[in-house]
């Protein structure tokens, strides 16, 4: 009892029974929501209790710390019989029973059950604990009685005395004064019945009672979200979701006072609400992670043997300067490692180093990305390739004393098999149960939600459709886009009376963004721990075999103080990985990505041309405008180019600044003298995040760590008041270094904007050196590096087509898919006079499964195919619908010509080389005979199968070709489907795209094409870049957001256009702004398009 | 020799339902091939239309007069004169021998492929019939199996199936002109009694059953004198009544009851000049009845039973009850009544509704320990409250306070439609009172007798919190 203003007493009150939206699909409020309204009805603590998981526990943990509130922790318990046991943590054993106890459950269930597996124990709940596990980790639970789906209710079905001997049984597993007779009252009179017989079987066996709410939202209103969320859960719409749907909207925090008032027969029970609060000791802040230590040899520590690794490293890193202790090196390496002996973090560093050195023995490529390249230790133990000293990178950006967070070291792997094979080896090591993937929560946003809530409200399918269409997934947002007028472009009227449905849409829509759906899994992160993870954390399986996920997220992880590492797949890495063994195959040399000649001049030319379809990061059209400007002659512009097309230096209004006076058409300035060390290099403009840092530390005196908290304080999480407590602080420190007036505000003005955008610098020479590797590899070795490529597809920002269409203008030959030499992936093929072309691989064929290939595969290195029956016949696996695709794209044109496998290998390439002479089936004949040969001809008439050597059809002519290509393969070897029309373009006055560089700035041209690349970025203000490919290149159209609405249709639809307009030619950066469009009706109506990527 | 008649494509669908009829009137023997196509065997007709091309020429006036616009085609083969009709325009005669030839020129998306097939064409590169046709027959069997054969024949105008003749369906009519108006219902039910059993005649020697009867009165313009006072415009000329039956019907003596039982509920407004019965045939109804289970009525006869209730109670008041699924209290529906299920499904109803509506209150241990009695509908009354607690309610016309009471239960629902509903109820103790006399508000006596009630007696109260209205709902016993 509390005393009150007017002098009475008041009874406090405590919820303890809350269910969030992390309970997916059965709560309706976010965490924070919760601990937010908590606060404001002045309530001193809070329980969450999500079902089976604990999700949404670190937010909550936050939120309550930022409103002082008490964060009790627990779970609803989903039991065999289907009932739902309430469990509050008391202490850190009942936290780490808990955990141990929803994994158990959620690891014995599969992630996805059959439906053969719910009908065959309809009566067993597929994720559900047992009597005997509750009894296995009860120490240190407190359990409730639960409200009408708890396990004393589902006993009151059956009786009264069932009820009572559940509650016995309950009692016996938690012990008397463990276990709460839990009574709800959300003024349903059935609920009351139950109450009694709750309070009846309390007294019996003397438990105490406690008042809950079971609540499931914050504030009344909230009931709508959780009705649309049961009946998204249980696929049913509103109108007939009947009694599944909530009686009333009474499951909300209420206030102490009028759950007294609620309960004045029970006051008890609403006062050991408080008793038992103060009994929760538990808090996430008591959580008791630690990192694993890594096993040292006898007589060194982790300390001494990091040392030696490090400078063992740094030995083959920087040579004999790594040994004199005077050096920059050496200090800086000294200087990291006494931090990390400080700080405890020898065990993380080596972990990690151990995970690299596995990749190597394993011939995986890796390299270490983020702030991680910030370190010299890093550096020397080769989990990084970029030099910190020879750069002049920051450290702290890494790891600082002050801010007391564990460092974040992300790895880039080749995806795919390989990276799975270092993820399956950080589980080997540290155990199923020491090591897991973090999760990700899959919020509702876009058009899945706006169709989920659409079916829900009972809008027919087209309605939906329509109704999806209005989310918006370009990036730019037209200011004049109301929702009203959103809505009445699609034919629904937001004001419609009639239909109150479509504004009941809306608003749901708005209110269900960012709430959670459900958990999926990070492309990477993994964390692992000393002892058990399942102790700090539950774990669940994910959808991918052999894998298990943490049930909380990336970023809770990191506020847990988990520890993590990214285990990134980089497509790029897979590509110059495959890329080195295909050169290694096919030219017969070596290369190390290491040892890349530094400043090679066809790599620096490339760029300068803005040559870069298919390099890594500098190959999309906003790159490519910038790079003739930036016109990079060394290692460092490279860097340059990867950080400066970022929202950071476009929004901060840095980019054209820095060209300008990289062209010598601005003078080098700085904000003040002090600042010239930092931003030398940039020419006086900051671009990357280390800078501003650093711009801290120098103007205003920032440490390091102080620099990098101001850092974290304006990233996405970012708190006014804290941003400006750190404002403060800045100018109060520059005004005590002598910067004050303009150059002050100047400083904290590109801080704040920038400092949440900007790209690590450290970040942007990881990247940047991969982007060399790959200019390297195309400039050198063109044939593997775009087999590599087209192996490791989607990735990057074109289609494999116009991969090809590039290669193919840089000289390279392309030879087709071809049962008969083809493997899965592209390979490289020498002729007679030893060049180079690229065999398309298996892959690419539309719809043929890898299994079926690699029959094919098998079955050939066996024998030749001697006819298409026989290809049939041997392998089984081979589907009526793949054979007809493969005889489409031409694949099976070769059979029965070649007796492969029967020749030397010199005789087989002098045969390939002369293959013009062979006769070849063509496409139609192999579908006439793929045709018969997919029929079942019986018994009788197998051993009779025989190729029919007549075949009534003509072969295809040229245009059907491209056209069964680009339906079977999604591409074509031949010419490029403008080149067809070019006649006809010629007459009408159709530059041609390689020859608009001769073109004087400022002429009306017209250009054609297909259209390749559609985007709208959001810092673009409206405006649609659009690429068109023709036979000659890609060319480059800016549409203004006035053409973009006259043409909108067209422009969305059309795949092949014609654009007027005047051309800009500016620095040789050529584009055409255009003024009209049009179809290029001759191929707009053929399947000769390829397709684009829009909307990036 | 046949000929085809097409209609050109986007033509409006009553032509399609006129062009058999169209047909008919040149050769018996027709075939609707689809539905803007028929065929017709012409065999013989030289003599009344002379040659083909006379026969064709004939057929496309006629046709023109009808506003009929059709492609026709004259040929030896059905296959041949089909697909010349559908793709060549206006009139054209093939001479035999000549189909294949003159069909070659065809598109290929004209012959009746299924869509797997048209693709395997199109990828084989053939757009013509000709193309098609002149594939080897041994390659298409093989592929295609005898479906390619028969279309590979229809390509190369080869003939197809023979025709089958389109027979008309009989119509069930019966009529009867009177010698003189009649006015009552017990003579025209003589008449009704005889048409019933010709068209049940008709019926049963085709195996047929009524599967809806349709009868049509023609009425004396001479009004009666009660029918002219009340309305003169609004009286027809024709009366039609139709009785939908639930299963098709050959008893006699039963559709002239029910037919009745119609005509008494909606008597005609003058007297009755001519009769006419139309049924629509259904196949007989089947049933084989279950050995341990008793014969359920027969349905013609539940049928006559259920129209008689209808006609005392109204129609939408006779079927089975359900109960919708949702919180609104008492949401109920009325289905048609189905005879399988009906005891069964009203002790179910009955048992749900006791539970939905909670009138039976239970202790603890599950026991009853409280039955209530609602009222349908409920009684509007009036409650004054105090801090925000129910304080009086008025009871016959007296204001009684509120000893004690319990709630507020609350339901609400359909918050996304445009008739939301939130409901309060009350389970509220009154003072005792004397027996007064009750002036207004019960439906009935049976409900001023229950809802008298004795002194202190206990009341189920609700509020609609849309309108803000008082109800009394139950009274406890």
């Amino acid at each position: 009892m509390t005393d009150t203003s007017d002098g009475s007493f008041a009874m406090q009150y405590i919820e303890l029974h809350t269910r969030s939206a992390f309970s997916f699909l059965r709560g309706a409020s976010l965490p924070e929501e919760l601990a937010g309204y908590c606060a404001e009805l002045g309530m001193p603590a809070l329980a969450l209790l999500d079902r089976d998981g604990l999700s949404g526990a670190p937010r909550f943990h936050q939120a309550a710390q930022k409103h002082g509130l008490r964060a009790h922790i627990g779970a609803e318990i989903t039991l065999q019989d289907g009932s739902v046991l309430p469990l509050l943590v008391e202490n850190r054993i009942g936290y780490q029973n808990l955990c141990r106890l929803i994994t158990d459950i959620k690891l014995r269930s599969p992630k996805y059950p059959k439906a053969s597996d719910a009908t065959s124990s309809a009566l067993r709940v597929p994720t559900a604990a047992s009597y005997d596990a509750l009894a296995a980790y009860s120490e240190g639970l407190v359990a409730l009685t639960g409200g009408s789906n708890g396990p004393l209710a589902y006993g009151l079905e059956q009786g009264f005395e069932e009820a009572r001997e559940t509650a016995k049984r309950l009692a016996h597993i938690f012990g008397v004064h463990n276990l709460y007779a839990e009574l709800q009252r959300h003024s349903r009179r059935d609920q009351e019945a139950q109450n009694q017989a709750v309070v009846a079987i309390a007294e019996r066996l003397s438990l105490p009672l406690l008042a809950t709410n079971g609540v499931c939202y914050a504030q009344p209103a909230e009931r709508q979200i959780l009705d649309v969320f049961t009946c998204i859960r249980n696929k049913v719409r509103l109108n007939t979701a009947g009694r599944l749907l909530c009686r009333n909207s009474e499951r909300h925090l209420k206030p102490a006072a009028e759950i007294a008032r609620l309960f004045t027969d029970f006051p008890q029970a609403v006062s050991n609400t408080v008793d038992l609060s103060s009994r929760l000791e538990f808090t996430l802040a008591d959580l008791g992670y630690q990192f694993p230590d890594y096993p040292v040899p006898p007589g060194e520590d982790m300390n001494s043997f990091l040392r030696g690794r490090t400078l063992e490293g740094a030995r083959a890193r920087y040579g004999e300067a790594a040994c004199d202790e005077s050096s920059r090196p050496r200090r800086q390496i000294e200087r990291e490692l006494a931090l990390i002996a400080h700080l405890k973090l020898a065990g993380y560093f080596l972990i990690v180093w151990d995970i690299v050195r596995y990749c190597r023995e394993q011939g995986i490529l890796v390299q270490g990305r983020g702030s991680a390249a910030n370190s010299a230790v890093c550096y020397s133990l080769g989990i990084t390739a970029v030099d910190p000293v020879g750069m002049e990178l920051l450290f702290e950006r890494f790891l600082s004393e002050e801010r007391g967070e564990w460092p974040d070291i992300d790895l880039d792997l080749p995806s795919g098999d390989r990276r799975e094979r270092v993820i399956q080896y950080v589980y080997e090591r540290y155990g199923q149960r020491g090591a897991a993937m973090t999760a990700n929560v899959i919020t509702y946003r876009g058009r899945s939600a706006a169709r989920e809530i659409g079916k829900v409200l009972g809008f027919d399918e087209p309605a939906v459709a329509r109704l999806a269409g209005l989310v918006r997934t370009w990036e730019w947002r037209d200011p004049q886009d109301t929702p009203e007028r959103q809505f009445h472009e699609a034919g629904l009227d937001l004001n419609d009376l009639s239909d109150p449905r479509i504004r009941t849409f809306y608003e749901l829509y708005l209110a269900v963004q960012d709430l959670p759906r459900h958990l999926g899994q990070h492309s990477g992160g993994m964390v692992m721990c000393r002892g058990r993870l399942d102790s700090i954390v539950p774990l669940e399986p994910a959808s991918m075999p052999g894998r298990v996920v943490v049930q909380w997220d990336k970023d809770d992880c990191a506020d847990m103080g988990l520890i993590k590492v990214d285990l990134l797949g980089l497509g790029m890495m897979a590509v110059l990985e495959d890329s080195i063994t295909l050169i290694r195959e096919s030219y017969g040399e070596e290369v190390n990505l290491a040892h890349l000649p530094p400043d090679d001049p066809a790599v620096y030319s490339a760029l300068q041309q803005a040559d870069t379809i298919g390099l890594f990061q500098v190959e999309s059209r906003a790159q490519q405008s910038c790079l003739p400007r930036l016109c990079p002659k060394t290692f460092y512009d490279i860097v340059v180019q990867v950080g400066i097309i970022r929202p950071g230096p476009i929004v901060g209004n840095m980019v054209h600044p820095y060209l300008k006076r990289r062209q010598g058409k601005e003078p080098v300035t700085y904000p003040h003298p002090a600042l010239e060390a930092v931003l030398r290099r940039t020419l006086g403009v900051p671009l990357f995040q280390e800078q501003l840092l650093r711009v801290a530390m120098i103007a205003s005196g920032f440490s390091g760590g102080e620099a990098e908290e101001l850092r974290r304080a304006f990233t996405h999480k970012r708190s006014e008041k804290r941003m400006r407590e750190i404002e403060v602080r800045l100018r109060r420190g520059m005004e005590s270094n002598g910067i004050a007036g303009q150059p002050q505000d100047e400083i904290v003005q590109a801080i704040t904007s920038f400092a949440e955008y900007g790209f690590p610098e450290s970040h942007a020479a990881s990247f940047a050196l991969i982007a060399y590797a790959s200019a390297y590899l195309k400039c050198h070795y063109l044939a593997a590096f775009t087999a590599a490529l087209l192996n490791n597809q989607p990735m990057g920002f074109y289609h494999p087509a116009t991969i090809i269409k590039d290669a193919q203008r840089h000289g390279l030959h392309f030879r087709p898919v071809d049962v008969t030499r083809s493997d899965w992936l592209c390979t490289i093929e020498k002729d007679g006079a030893g060049c180079c072309s690229v065999r398309l691989g298996m892959l690419y064929i539309k719809g043929l499964r890898e299994t079926t290939a690699r029959a094919i595969l098998r079955a050939r290195a066996e024998r030749p195919f001697e006819h298409i029956d026989d290809l049939a016949c041997r392998v089984p696996e081979l589907h009526k619908d793949e054979l007809l695709r493969l005889a489409e794209a031409g694949a099976l044109n070769s059979v029965g010509s070649l007796p492969c496998g029967t020749l030397s290998k010199n005789d087989e390439q002098i045969l390939r080389s002369a293959q013009d002479c062979r006769t070849f089936m063509h496409r139609r004949k192999a579908l006439w005979q793929a045709e018969s040969a997919t029929r079942p001809a019986g018994p009788l008439f197998e051993p009779s199968l025989a190729a029919d050597p007549d075949c009534p059809l003509l072969p295809m002519n040229y245009p059907e070709r491209m056209e069964a290509d680009l339906r079977g393969t999604g591409v074509t070897l031949g010419k490029h489907a403008v080149a067809m029309r070019r006649a006809e373009l010629d007459r009408e006055g159709v530059t041609r795209a390689s020859d608009l560089r001769h073109v004087r700035n400022g002429a009306f041209v017209k250009i054609a094409g297909n259209v390749i690349v559609r985007q709208r970025p959001g810092t673009a203000k409206g405006f649609v870049f659009l690429s068109l490919e023709d036979e000659t290149g890609v060319a480059n159209a800016i549409i203004t957001p006035g053409v973009f609405d006259h043409y909108r249709v067209m422009l969305v639809d059309e795949p092949f256009l014609i654009i007027e307009g005047v051309l800009q030619n500016l620095e040789n950066v050529i584009s055409v702004k255009a003024a009209r469009l049009s179809p290029l009706s001759s191929l707009s109506d053929s399947n000769l398009a390829t397709d684009s990527h829009d909307f990036h | 020799m046949f000929a085809c008649l097409v209609l050109k494509s986007g033509v409006a669908p009553q032509s399609c339902d006129s062009l058999c009829a169209f047909a008919v009137a040149f050769s018996p023997r027709i075939e609707q091939i689809a539905a803007d196509a028929v065929l017709l065997d012409i065999e013989g007709l030289e003599h009344l239309f002379g040659s083909p091309h006379s026969l064709a020429e004939t057929v496309a006036v006629r046709a023109a007069e009808n506003g009929l616009p059709l492609q026709i085609a004259i040929a030896s083969t059905s296959n041949a004169a089909l697909y010349a009709a559908r793709g060549f325009p206006g009139i054209t005669v093939i001479e035999p021998g000549d189909e294949a030839r003159t069909l070659s020129a065809l598109p290929l998306t004209l012959l009746s492929t299924p869509p797997e097939m048209q693709q395997t064409l199109s990828l084989w590169g053939l757009r013509t019939f000709g193309d098609f046709a002149a594939l080897p027959v041994s390659g298409i069997a093989e592929r295609f199996g005898t479906e390619g054969i028969h279309l590979h024949r229809a390509a190369r105008g080869e003939p197809g199936q023979a025709l089958l003749p389109l027979l008309p369906d009989p119509e069930f009519e019966v009529a009867q002109e009177l010698d003189y108006p009649l006015e009552l219902l017990e003579p025209l039910s003589f008449i009704l009694g005889s048409l019933i059993n010709r068209l049940c005649a008709g019926l049963q020697a085709r195996g047929k059953a009524v599967g809806r009867l349709h009868l049509q009165l023609k009425l004396d313009s001479i009004l009666s004198t009660e029918a002219a006072e009340k309305s003169y415009d609004n009286i027809s000329l024709l009366f039609e009544r139709s009785i939908s039956l639930p299963v098709p019907l050959i008893d006699t003596s039963a559709l002239l009851k029910l037919l009745r039982l119609d005509l008494e509920a909606h008597p005609p407004q003058a007297p009755i000049l001519a009769v006419r019965l139309r049924a629509e045939p259904a196949p007989p109804r089947v049933t084989q009845n279950d050995l341990f289970q008793p014969a359920a009525p027969e349905p013609a006869r539940l049928e006559v039973c259920l129209a008689r209730i209808t006609k005392l109670v109204g129609a939408g008041n006779v079927g089975s009850p359900e109960l919708i699924d949702t919180h609104r209290p008492d949401a109920v529906d009325v289905r048609p009544f189905r005879i399988a299920d009906g005891k069964r499904l009203v002790r179910n109803f009955v048992k749900k509704l006791f539970r939905r509506a909670g009138t039976v209150a239970t202790n603890a241990d599950g026991s009853a320990l409280l039955a209530c009695r609602i009222f349908r509908p409920p009684v509007r009354t009036d409650v004054e409250c105090s801090a925000g607690r129910p304080a009086t309610v008025r009871i016959r016309m007296e204001r009684r306070k509120v000893v004690s009471c319990a709630g507020p239960w609350l339901t609400s629902g359909d918050w996304w439609t445009a008739d939301p509903w939130q409901r309060e109820e009350w389970d509220v103790e009154l003072a005792s009172q004397r027996e007064a006399k009750w002036t207004d508000g019960m439906p009935n006596a049976f409900a001023r007798q229950r809802f008298a009630g004795s002194p202190g007696t206990l009341y189920r109260i609700y509020r609609e919190l849309q309108t803000k209205v008082w109800y009394v709902d139950a009274a406890y016993d």
